[in-house]
């Protein structure tokens, strides 16, 4: 059951307007009792403030996107005037939103009858929603003042409730104004009023009572036989040589008797004489003007061109879909490369797999692969009111692709078949005809060769058998050669009589052949590899001539009850095969039973009557059960905004409200991630390095049941929003940008990983509330925390900088969570947090992740300096030390050469190498470097090297010093150990955690104890027992974003675990 | 304080180059395609400075030469690696052989010297480059207003602005076989904002380059570049500038008109109401009115025993008066209270108050519209782009004529 609980009472007491929050305690009470039930807390968004308070309050306790947030237009003025027009458009919305959640039943409980900001209305949609009401404890004073519009409008609404439950006292009070059925009346005990928990039990139990009595039964179909709903009808009819159209030209007669049938199609004429007889005719174009006239609308979709004119039409005029396909790729490829509709494919394969998918589809190397691999049904099946399959296995491809629960709602209809009666005559008959003699064995396998349908493996068995030398044993493959290797390796097999026995092959069999061969058969073997979730016919066919039947376990052969079938494994052995097929030859009792069973099966499954039974139920139910809210509330409200003459920018908002409020109800989540920075343009800096390869990992190998989404802060229209990166990631994936950068409107339960450092972005946009009302409707917001250098240590920045990073980091504190590039970083954070905000430590999540190393992606630079042959031998002539990135305060480079000076004053023959180009506010360093007495001696400065430069350095170099005062991650220590470089760092806890026990450790500032520390490795190096960095660990970026999405993922999957799997 | 002017200062410095380099990058499509007929691809940059486009150059894989008088500025470029050599420009390129480069280039040069040099430059120029090879000017653009009047004098050692048609013609004149201008550097313009003043003097490119490719069998490999639209252009910013002002003065003149015809209305119906409470005063004020009294009480307790008819009709006649003048009083009705009153003491006498009630609430009702948004001003463009897709479907569906929704259940 699912109850969706109206919070406005809770609200009020969050906003601290209403005193003593009973109403909340009871909602959770309620929500601790739900063991069996979906509860869905909806709050308005009309008060704000009460949002946050709430979901912290009931954290843990439902699942994030069990709370949802609708949000109408103000209709209250400062003076706490009503503006009737926005208070209807506020209803309606309200309205809309709880038909869009699809609930069992609503609870409003403590209806807040005095406040004018409460939105209230019951049923007044379509499909009645049962309703129970309950008073508030103090509701007696209800009575005091009936005389305000608004009252008497919330009490018009509380006598349309199924339930109303009140204390007895007050329904004494309440009898004199409202008109209430006393049935609908529940009072409450007395004993009640003291505890919350019996409380909620009674309110469960009223709900639940009620929506039993509103449970959904299946219609009466005597009674559809005589009202006939009109039946839009679209599918391929004969002559188009489809399946589907052969299907529905055998359906159409039974389904006829339960609807007034038009069809729709797309082609020029239609040759059944049934439908030509019974049925009016109809084009798309005319359908697509007459849609109203229909009540009812059923589409046939199937993977081949016969389809198309239906995607454009399905999400126009909404109906229930026939999944004969599953996998929808290749009719879309065709529509895409036929550019009618542009980029149909494109889309399909972008909202149902994301951009792995729209990857592979552009890259000339996979394309073909993709065509075949990705279903694409993604948005076809979302735009549908219910879906029909013919086989189980559709329904676990669905599981597959689209995560738990996507197909539980799916209706499974068996394919039809007409029984036959065929006597022994008939038999005799097709045997002559055949030209087979009355004793043989005839063993057939129907429908066209090809390598899915394992041909080989069965004459690889059949050849193993006693029936190949056996002259009165006869295999005949019912079907048409294919082209190509496969078509002519069979061939050859079949000639060869000696080896493989008698074989036949017919080719291509009209009707009367293939049904003859059908009554001939004494056993039909149907082996299948590689299936898309279809139906196989031909083993119906088979069955439903009694033929008894050998299948593999594949595909939706594997549904079949074993006492109507014989069944190898999917993946078998041919001696399995061959141990079956004796078998069978040899027991002609076994066959007879399976004849029988076989048959009663057909006609009691697959029986067209019931089959069209069937199919009238699955499309009442779903006409019944599928949320309409959205086009519901869109056709009350263009009446009403017309009616009052609403247009421009209120309508605008309007639609920005329903966007907002109602669910897009999809399947899979998103994880959007912010890549605001370098999608404006790519700086090439440290930070855009991390979030290049992060993402293209993430696009890879997305999180299962969830799309990654680049998205962006734009300003475009004057208001801070996010907008999908498309064309920036389509160009990262090498694709060209078809999609376009629409703006982003989040769901509850997705989430935002602010990757891209853009602090000024972020706060700018905040100013705005953007992320807060992101995080208000249900999207968890976690952000990576490269430093807190700017922070800590803000003396060795610019000014400003300080600053940004400052507003920006107590802004991230303000959402769920911070993923820091370190452990260290990690720690200072937490640190930072207590300081500052010690009420947000226990819930506030930080965690850490570590950086990848593997830049073999990252196009190194080539490129030596003129003289380097020069600079080369200065290096190797003495042992080298070497300082690895820009010269900037917090780097140390004044400690360290102050220590070399000291060394080399003692005489020390050592060199100092000085990599990287001159940052801010060094200049009287680099003075110093300039002047010193050892400068291109002992010291050298290059600036601006390449990689290829820099891997010849370090392959020269006995050390590298890492000095820095403070770092978020310390890649050139990783770097140093690719390359076997002995490390000096200073002992910081990031050096720590990154090299661990791979590097030589030094403390102190002044020049004396790093000169020392450096004495002492030397020492340490010439006896050999320095520390070594052959063996300092690194992560590749698919390991770093694994680690990234572990750190935010956890709450995720408790989050899911809390929810029903019907997502 | 001279110390935090130094760092603002060195800051901006550090900054520009990258910046520099980032711009120039929009040549790489013109000077790429050159790399594929060119296996030495020999570059030279006429007063090349820091050594950014030597950079890009070399970065790109051409062998790049620099030429710049300024020796300061070259040890930026040595220090780099760069090659370059201190002279002046038209000796450097008038010693070198013919068909000897790919390209040729300057930046911020031609506005230094004499208009008579900038003519043997370009000629010179033609002699060394290669067949297909290109040679590139960029300067100061003088149709952008500011940049005319202003910024261009700010260095003391720029001689005269160069407009681009004249820039171009130079080129074309000496027989470079296709002369492109690019018009550079403008500052992104804001979507959504209105094309300000400021816009139309400060707005067009502030730069431009002309981009000029010596004669060569096939020109083929280039032409993508060349045919691409870059920049924006006196024109482009005056005629936006133009047609934003004629819609905001279309848009004023409606509602002067708007404003217009209300005022008309009110006046016309407060004429009406005000004749109709004078009427009925004049009627109850009559001594005879008042005299005639119980007569007429008298007649009409006959009139309802004898016949109900007239009275009927009578009261329909006088809501089909009230109906009209209704709609058009209101507003004045409104802002009189005592009117107000006082009619309604009439519609009761009448018999029609009542019905007047909530004819007058209906009305009300009706024409409360929603409240305006404190942005009210926002343009419902600015707003649409604003929309995610979904909703943008939303407001389309809202917008057209009210239809039954499809697809929904009974």
């Amino acid at each position: 059951m699912k109850i969706v609980i109206d919070m406005q009472a809770a609200q009020l007491e969050a906003a601290a307007l209403v005193r003593d929050g009973r109403t909340t305690a009871l909602v959770l009470a309620i929500t601790q009792l739900h063991q069996n039930h979906e509860v869905v807390l909806a709050l308005s968004g009309l008060l704000p403030n009460s949002i946050e308070p709430l979901r912290s309050q009931f954290a843990g306790l439902v699942g994030i996107d069990a709370i949802r947030v609708w949000r109408a237009p103000e209709f209250l003025d400062e003076q706490g005037q009503v503006n009737t027009t926005a208070r209807a458009v506020a209803e309606l919305l309200r309205e809309g939103f709880i038909s869009s959640l699809s609930p069992d039943v609503v609870f409003i409980p403590d209806i807040p009858v005095e406040f004018p900001e409460i939105v209230v209305n019951v049923g007044a949609f379509a499909k009645r929603i049962p309703t129970v009401v309950s008073l508030p404890f103090d509701a007696s004073n209800l009575s005091i003042d009936y005389g305000t519009k608004w009252q008497s409008g919330a009490l018009a609404q509380i006598r349309l409730a199924d339930r109303l439950i009140a204390a007895a006292a007050t329904f004494i009070g309440f009898s004199e104004h409202l008109d209430i059925a006393t049935s609908k009346m529940v009072a409450r005990e007395e004993a009640i009023n003291t505890d919350i928990n019996a409380e909620a039990r009674f309110c469960l139990a009223i709900c639940e009572t009620l929506m039993e009595e509103h449970s959904y039964r299946n219609p009466d179909l005597e009674q559809l036989r005589l009202k006939r709903p009109k039946l839009a009808y679209l599918s391929p009819l004969p002559p188009a040589r489809s399946g589907i159209s052969d299907y529905s030209a055998e359906l159409l007669p039974e389904l006829a008797s339960y609807y007034d049938i038009e069809i729709i199609v797309a082609q020029h004429d239609v040759s059944d004489p049934w439908v030509r007889e019974n049925c009016t005719v109809r084009t798309v174009e005319w359908f697509l003007h007459n849609s109203d006239a229909f009540d009812r609308v059923l589409y046939h979709l199937g993977n081949s061109e016969f389809h198309q004119h239906m995607f454009p039409l399905l999400k126009a005029i909404p109906g229930v879909v026939v999944l004969h396909d599953f996998y929808l790729g290749h009719v879309l490829a065709h529509m895409e490369a036929q550019n009618a509709p542009p980029r149909q494919w494109t889309d399909a394969l972008y909202e149902s797999h994301g951009y792995e998918a729209v990857r592979r589809r552009f890259d000339p190397t996979s394309w073909n692969e993709a065509m075949w691999e990705y279903p694409c049904s993604l948005s076809t099946l979302s735009s549908s009111l219910g879906v029909i399959v013919h086989s189980e296995e559709s329904r676990r491809l669905a599981e597959r692709w689209y995560g738990p629960g996507a197909g539980c709602e799916w209706s499974h209809i068996p394919l039809l078949r007409t029984p036959v009666a065929i006597n022994d005559e008939e038999r005799a008959n097709a045997r002559t005809v055949l030209d087979l003699i009355n004793n043989e064995f005839v063993v057939c396998s129907f429908g066209m060769l090809g390598p899915s349908k394992l041909n080989h493996r069965l004459l690889d068995a059949w050849s193993q058998s006693t029936m190949a030398a056996d002259p009165q044993a006869i295999l005949v493959f019912v079907g048409e050669f294919p082209e190509g290797n496969y078509g002519d390796e069979i061939r050859a097999r079949v000639r060869n009589v000696k080896t493989t026995g008698r074989v036949r092959v017919t080719g291509w069999a009209d009707a009367k052949t293939y049904r003859n061969y059908l009554m001939a058969a004494d056993l039909g073997v149907q082996l299948r590899a590689n299936s898309r979730g279809e139906t196989s016919a031909a083993v119906l066919d088979c069955l439903n001539y009694g033929v008894p039947t050998v299948v593999n376990a594949h595909g939706s052969m594997a549904d079949l009850p074993e006492d109507v079938i014989v069944c190898v494994a999917d993946v078998f052995l041919a001696s399995d095969l061959v141990a079956k097929l004796e078998l069978l030859r040899k027991e002609p009792t076994v066959r007879r039973q399976l004849s029988l069973r076989a048959r009663a099966y057909m006609e009691s499954n697959h029986e067209p009557k019931a089959c069209a039974g069937a199919y009238a139920l699955a499309i009442e139910r779903d006409y019944q059960q599928s949320a309409c809210g959205l086009p519901e509330l869109l056709g009350k409200l263009s009446k009403l905004l017309a009616i009052r003459g609403i247009d421009g920018v209120d309508m605008i908002e309007i639609s920005k409200d329903i966007d907002y409020s109602l669910s897009q109800k999809a399947l899979v989540r998103n994880l959007y991630v912010d890549v605001s920075a370098i999608c404006h343009e790519d700086l090439r800096t440290g930070i855009q390095r991390v979030v290049r390869s992060i993402i293209a990992a993430l696009i890879q190998n997305p999180p299962p049941g969830y799309h990654i989404e680049p998205i962006y802060l734009s300003k475009k229209g004057g208001v801070w929003h996010y907008r999908y990166a498309r064309q920036y990631t389509q160009s990262l994936l090498n694709c060209p940008p078809s999609l376009a950068d629409e703006v982003v409107e989040p769901d509850a339960g997705d989430f935002l990983l602010g990757l891209d450092l853009s602090p000024i972005y972020v706060v700018e946009a905040e100013m705005t509330g953007l992320l807060s009302r992101w995080h208000a409707k249900g999207v968890s917001i976690y952000f990576v925390v490269y430093d807190m250098l700017p922070v800590l240590m803000p003396e060795k920045f610019p000014n400003d900088s300080a600053a940004t990073h400052l507003r920006w980091l107590e802004l991230v504190v303000r959402f769920d969570g911070a993923i820091c590039i370190s452990r260290s970083v990690a720690l200072e954070l937490s640190q930072w947090l207590s300081k500052t905000s010690p009420h947000k430590v226990d819930s506030f999540i930080i965690r850490d992740f570590h950086l990848g190393a593997d830049i073999a992606q990252s196009n190194p630079t080539r490129g030596l300096p003129k003289d380097f042959e020069r600079i080369f031998k200065q290096v190797v002539a003495r042992p080298s030390f070497l300082m690895v990135g820009t010269m900037e305060p917090r780097k140390g480079h004044s400690q360290v050469l102050d220590a070399f000076e000291m060394l080399w004053s003692q005489g020390t023959e050592v060199n100092l190498i000085i990599i990287g180009k001159q940052g801010w506010n060094v200049e009287s360093l680099v003075e110093k470097i300039n002047n010193n007495s050892q400068i291109c001696k002992q010291l050298l400065w290059l600036k601006g090297v390449s990689d290829e430069c820099l891997e010849r350095v370090y392959g020269a170099s006995i050390c590298l010093i890492a000095a820095s005062e403070g770092e978020g991650f310390g890649l050139p220590l990783i770097e140093a150990g690719r390359h076997k470089l002995p490390i000096i760092a200073r002992n910081l806890p990031v050096f720590q955690e990154v090299a661990g026990k791979n590097a030589f450790y030094f403390d102190g500032l002044d020049a004396n104890s790093l000169a020392v520390a450096i004495h002492d490795w030397l020492l340490l190096h010439a006896s050999g027992t320095h520390p070594k960095s052959d063996s300092m660990p690194w992560l590749s970026w698919e390991e770093s974003t694994q680690q990234l999405l572990s750190a935010i993922a956890l709450p995720i999957i408790a989050s899911r675990a809390n929810n029903s799997p019907v997502l | 304080m001279s110390d935090d002017f130094y760092r603002a200062f060195e800051d901006r410095h550090r900054g520009s180059r990258e910046l520099i380099k980032s711009r120039q990058r929009i040549y790489l499509p013109f000077i790429k395609p050159l790399l594929s007929i060119y296996s030495d691809a020999n570059a030279l940059d006429l007063g090349c400075g820091r050594g950014e486009w030597l950079e890009l150059l070399k970065e790109s894989g051409f062998d790049a030469q620099g030429v710049d008088l300024d020796d300061g500025m070259l040890a930026a470029c040595r220090e780099l690696g760069l090659k370059v050599a201190t002279a002046d420009v038209l000796v450097a390129l008038k010693a070198l052989p013919d068909a000897s480069q790919t390209v040729v280039s300057g930046f911020h040069l031609a506005e230094h010297i004499q208009f008579s040099d900038l003519q043997i430059l370009v000629q010179e120029a033609l002699r060394v480059l290669k067949p297909a090879g290109l040679l590139i000017l960029e300067t100061p653009n003088p149709e952008n207003v500011i940049v005319a009047t202003t910024t261009f004098y700010m260095d003391p050692t720029h001689q005269r602005p160069i407009p681009p048609a004249l820039l171009a013609f130079v080129a074309e004149f000496h027989g470079f076989a296709r002369v492109k201008v690019l018009r550079l550097q403008e500052a992104s313009a804001i979507q959504g904002e209105w094309p300000s003043l400021w816009s139309v003097l400060a707005g067009v490119s502030p730069d431009y380059a002309v981009v000029a490719q010596k004669n060569a069998p096939s020109l083929a490999s280039t032409e993508a570049a060349f045919s691409t639209e870059y920049g924006v252009s006196i024109q482009t910013v005056v005629s936006n500038y133009d047609i934003t002002l004629k819609e905001l003065l279309n848009a004023q003149q409606a509602l002067l008109q708007r404003t217009s015809e209300a005022q008309h209305n009110a006046a016309q119906a407060e004429a009406k109401a005000r004749n109709y409470q004078q009427a009925l005063e004049l009627v109850y004020n009559s001594s005879s009115w008042r005299a005639t009294s119980p007569l007429r009480w008298g007649k009409e307790q006959l009139c309802q025993l004898r016949k109900l008819e007239p009275i009927i009709r009578a009261k329909a006649s006088t809501i089909k008066v009230i109906k009209l003048a209704v709609g058009t009083a209101q507003t004045f009705v409104d802002s009189h209270p005592q009117l107000r009153s006082q009619l309604a003491k009439i519609a009761r006498r009448l018999g029609i108050y009542k019905y007047l009630r909530t004819h007058y609430r209906r009305w009300s009702i009706a024409t409360q519209k929603m409240p305006t948004q404190d942005d009210a001003g926002r343009s419902v463009d600015g707003a649409l782009i604003q929309l995610s897709e979904r909703a943008r479907n939303i407001y389309e569906f809202l917008t057209l004529p009210y239809k039954k929704p499809p697809g929904c259940g009974k």
